[in-house]
């Protein structure tokens, strides 16, 4: 059988796509999930310093190496960051690169408006972080409690910042949940119904209806803060009648599933790379996306866990103890179907099965303290104490970040066709896992000890001396298991060894591109007839009965393909800078908003029109 | 005929013990985890309401334990047993198994379903008034202090709370501004401060323990509340009822008139510098949550919001700048001059 010829557009030429100017306006999945890369560790390394800086200060008891408004400012900082400039956009990377590749797309649904949710989220980070260099960083914390927000109690632009860039941040998220969900809905290739689809992809699936059902509450709530802050509304003001609880309501109805929004991709990923390094399907599949399912859905139901200190009442506090635990079965389940992946296998002990396996190992720890303060009178202490810092780094660190750089080490060989250095890469594995280790478990026994959270100093004499000495030289350890990532991954870039197109023995789609895969993508349309279409081809199936007939088939191929991209676009980028400049100028004058809003309108109908 | 259907408390009370029987009976406190050196331990209760949390505490620790060990050595066998060998065949190609789906969903099921009892008993438990008589506190959370009224007392203190071993005590918790929360882990789980709200505690201190007259527990706000949360700190005594009876009578007395030339000079400068418009020295004065009451203040061992020793060199820097001790604090900087200040802390001191 020939191959056809394949013909791109003329747009899509070599010299078109090289230099700054193609990668502005690019709509390549690829390009951007690059981008998206790039920017979510930057980010990173602007979090750990942040991080490292909160750990110097509480080596010792009565430092103060920085203030008391600084320091509240580091730690709101560091989580925001993280959270919404790490983790979300270092999974949108793998959402972008990776599921229109796993399931045999051209491109996600709407590319271009794939390049504004990358534009939006990039300048609403910066717009965030500029807040550095203009008078105050924002310092209520990542989650902002009203009233403390208030103008009368941070009368600086800090909030403001945060909460234009969280809306900023929003619109980039929603855009890209609605593309992702129109992309994962319509355009797998012929043969892979739902069930077929590969763990990550149903992952993103589920974190994609999370961020369209959740980012609206957050939007509501930073809407009534903006108003209370700039023309003197009272939602949240208790003199007037408001409701500071109000704010905790909103913000938790998003910020629980958002917890799911930073885990799902990494147990996706982790669900990908067991059984290719294990050399076995993925035990129970199907148990393992239900769970997923099951965990997004109930997601929605145990907000109020963050509120039980603040008194709802018994009803109130049963109902939302009962639902946390009620998580725990999905979640266990999952880790139980991973132990069941790898047993029985043949387990090749690469950099990305590595961090894979310490996933399993670290967010087991956070997803078992969760258990214990799902129970309110247990919670009751831990709630804003070290505890619950030690917890959510266990699910972070332990969970999201070790998934995300297993997927780096997997599909790093994909997106450059080289490897990443493997013997720097088990390097960058102990220590991160001993690192995260020495830094977060002691925060158990601060916890256990009484030390609240954000706190910019403490006395001596309440046992705490020991465990903050412990935790700053293991955040520093972390910040040298980081380094060493960094300079493989910049060494590996250069003149890392050629990895071929299939690398790990993969099973599902990507693996049948070239590494780099092609501008365009798949030449013909892959035919799926099981959850590992690659698998298949190279073993054969291993589901009883031979699904391949259906391929069997001999097709008649014309001589050329014609194939169809999108061509490159500024107006992502235009619209996006409407956007900020809208959000922006709020803080400066009502007529730079106009300008942005004018600017997105004007964005919107030059992108419609455009010819294609 | 008459049925006696017991109560839905009742039977959950049952079913709860029920369940912390069948966890084993793990009510076992393991020493170095109790933290009993450390003055804020929440391993330490000296409470009904935190000895309630420690019973249920303490079997989820240990539960958890087996669990996360379960796990570790699941996953250690397997990485050590299915390390891929050279010329090995292809494993086995398995999708899953029903049976052990269903086992690994039901376990979780049933560890829960006992974990929940004792939990739900103990919401409830925690967030109903005793009955009979209760000893009565008010507490307002203010930036970043605590300021402390009993009303059947007529007294009121700041940033020390005083109860009686062995009474029921209510806690009505308020915020004068944003939100704090209310911790002082020996004898319970913390509760917000809410503004435009009133929230609950409800305990029952234990007696000091090795025959003391009192004992100072330790605690501070958990609730981020500004610059400096990290310095608002309070501290709880709990007495014998003797003991008690006998604070309650000294502190009812207000501290005499100085007669020291310099202490008597700082009582003037009290009142012309203007500390008198936000600080009374009246113990039962209702201007209390303006500013903490300074009656008895030479008695404190502690100052500002119970964070530093209360000594003559801490009480004249946080007199001369009350930011630099205290970043962001209401109190004015009064521009005080040396003598001004010697004045005050003599007086201030005197204030036994």
């Amino acid at each position: 059988m020939a191959s056809p010829a394949i013909v791109l557009p003329e747009h899509c030429s070599e010299e078109k796509l090289s230099g700054i100017w193609s990668w502005i306006t690019t709509v390549d999945h690829k390009r951007i999930g690059v981008m998206y890369g790039v920017s979510a560790l930057s980010f990173f390394i602007l979090g750990g310093v942040e991080a490292l800086a909160i750990r110097t200060q509480l080596a010792m008891p009565n430092q103060s190496i920085v203030g008391a408004h600084f320091y509240n400012s580091l730690v709101t900082m560091h989580a925001t960051t993280m959270i919404f400039l790490m983790v979300m956009p270092l999974s949108a990377a793998f959402f972008n690169y990776m599921v229109p590749l796993m399931i045999g797309a051209r491109d996600v649904a709407f590319p271009r408006l794939n390049a504004f949710s990358f534009w939006t989220f990039l300048f609403g980070g910066l717009f965030i972080n500029s807040s550095f260099f203009f008078g105050e960083a924002p310092a209520a914390g990542w989650f902002g409690y009203a009233n403390l927000t208030s103008i009368q109690y941070s009368p600086g632009p800090g909030v403001d910042f945060w909460a234009l860039g969280l809306q900023t941040l929003g619109v980039a998220s929603l855009a890209a949940g609605f593309n992702f969900i129109a992309t994962i809905l319509n355009m797998r290739a012929p043969g892979m119904s739902l069930m077929r689809m590969p763990v990550f992809v149903w992952m993103t699936l589920v974190v994609q209806f999370l961020v369209i059902l959740s980012f609206p509450m957050i939007t509501v709530a930073l809407i009534l803060l903006t108003f209370d802050r700039m023309f003197g509304t009272n939602f949240y003001v208790p003199e007037a009648g408001g409701d500071p609880l109000l704010w905790q309501h909103l913000f938790w109805l998003f910020g629980h599933p958002e917890v799911y929004i930073l885990i799902l991709p990494a147990m996706g990923i982790v669900s990908e790379v067991l059984p290719v390094f294990a050399r076995k399907p993925l035990f129970g599949a199907p148990f393992v996306i239900f769970s997923g399912i099951l965990i997004g859905f109930v997601g929605f139901g145990v907000w109020s866990h963050h509120m039980f200190t603040t008194g709802l009442g018994p009803v109130a506090d049963t109902a939302f103890s009962l639902a946390t635990m009620l998580i725990a079965i999905p979640t266990g389940v999952k880790i139980f179907n991973w132990l069941a992946t790898i047993w029985g296998g043949s387990i090749r002990f690469t950099t990305a099965m590595l961090f894979a396996l310490g996933f399993i190992s670290m967010f087991t720890i956070g997803g078992l303290s969760g258990v214990m303060h799902a129970s309110p009178p247990i919670d009751l202490h831990h709630q804003d104490s070290y505890f619950v810092v030690a917890h959510f780094h266990y699910v972070l660190y332990g969970g999201a970040i070790l998934g995300l750089f297993s997927g780096i080490y997997y599909w790093f060989p994909k997106i450059t066709g080289k490897l990443m250095d493997e013997r720097w890469g088990k390097v960058h594995f102990w220590t991160s896992l001993i690192g995260l280790n020495v830094t977060f478990f002691p925060m158990h026994f601060l916890g256990m000890q009484g030390m609240p959270r954000r706190v910019y100093t403490y006395e001596g004499g309440f046992g705490w001396e020991i465990w903050n000495l412990c935790a700053t030289v293991g955040a520093f350890l972390l910040a040298l298991s980081a380094l060493i990532f960094f300079i493989n991954l910049l060494k590996s870039l250069a003149n890392g060894e050629q990895s071929g197109n299939d690398p790990w023995d993969g099973a599902t789609l990507e693996w049948t591109l070239t590494s780099p895969p092609p501008v365009h993508n798949f030449d013909l349309m892959p035919k799926v007839t099981s959850e590992r279409p690659f698998w298949d081809q190279k073993y054969g199936s291993t589901h009883g009965h031979d699904d391949t007939t259906e391929v069997a088939e001999e097709e008649q191929l014309p001589a050329e393909i014609h194939i169809h991209m999108p061509p490159a676009s500024y107006w992502p980028m235009v619209v996006s800078f409407g956007v900020i400049t809208f959000f922006g100028g709020l803080m400066i004058h009502p007529v730079v908003s106009v300008i942005g809003a004018l600017t997105v309108i004007v964005g919107t109908v030059a992108w419609t029109f455009e010819p294609e | 005929m008459h049925i006696r259907i017991p109560s839905i408390r009742s039977m959950l009370t049952r079913v709860s013990t029920l369940s912390l029987l069948v966890m084993g009976g793990c009510y076992t406190r393991w020493d170095p985890l109790t933290f009993k050196d450390d003055p804020q331990s929440t391993m330490m209760p000296m409470s009904d309401l935190a000895l309630s949390t420690d019973e249920i505490y303490w079997p989820v620790i240990w539960i958890t334990v087996a669990i996360f060990v379960l796990v570790q050595a699941l996953l250690t066998v397997a990485v050590v047993k299915f390390r891929e060998k050279p010329g090995e065949p292809m494993p086995e190609q398995v999708h899953g198994n029903i049976n052990m789906e269903l086992g690994w969903t039901l376990l979780p099921v049933i560890i829960l379903v006992a974990i929940s009892f004792p939990t739900v008993t103990r919401i409830w438990a925690a967030q109903t008034a005793p009955e009979g008589e209760v000893f009565e506190i008010k507490v307002v959370g203010k930036q970043w202090w605590f300021a402390f009224e009993y009303p059947e007392l007529g007294l009121v203190t700041a940033n020390e709370v005083h109860l009686p071993a062995g009474r029921p005590v209510h806690l009505a918790l308020h915020s004068g501004d944003v939100i704090h929360a209310f911790w002082i882990p020996r004898l319970g789980g913390k509760r917000d401060l809410m503004p435009g709200r009133i929230n609950h505690i409800w305990l029952t201190a234990d007696m000091p323990p090795n025959g003391q007259d009192s004992i100072r527990l330790e605690g501070q706000c958990a609730e981020l509340c500004g610059d400096s949360h990290a310095l608002m700190r309070m501290e709880a005594i709990v007495h014998t009822p003797e003991s008690f009876d006998k604070w309650v009578a000294a502190q009812k007395q207000a501290a005499a008139t100085p007669t020291e030339p310099l202490a008597a000079k700082g009582a003037e400068t009290f009142l012309a510098a203007g500390c008198i418009a936000c600080h009374s020295t009246d113990p039962s004065n209702a201007q209390a949550f303006l500013a903490p009451n300074l009656s008895h203040f030479g008695s404190r061992p502690r100052l500002a919001a119970d964070r530093f020793e209360n000594n003559a060199e801490n009480l004249a820097a946080w007199l001369r700048n009350p930011q630099a001790v205290k970043p962001g604090a209401t109190m004015p900087n009064l521009n005080l001059n040396d003598q001004q200040v010697d004045a005050l802390v003599a007086y201030l001191s005197s204030l036994k």
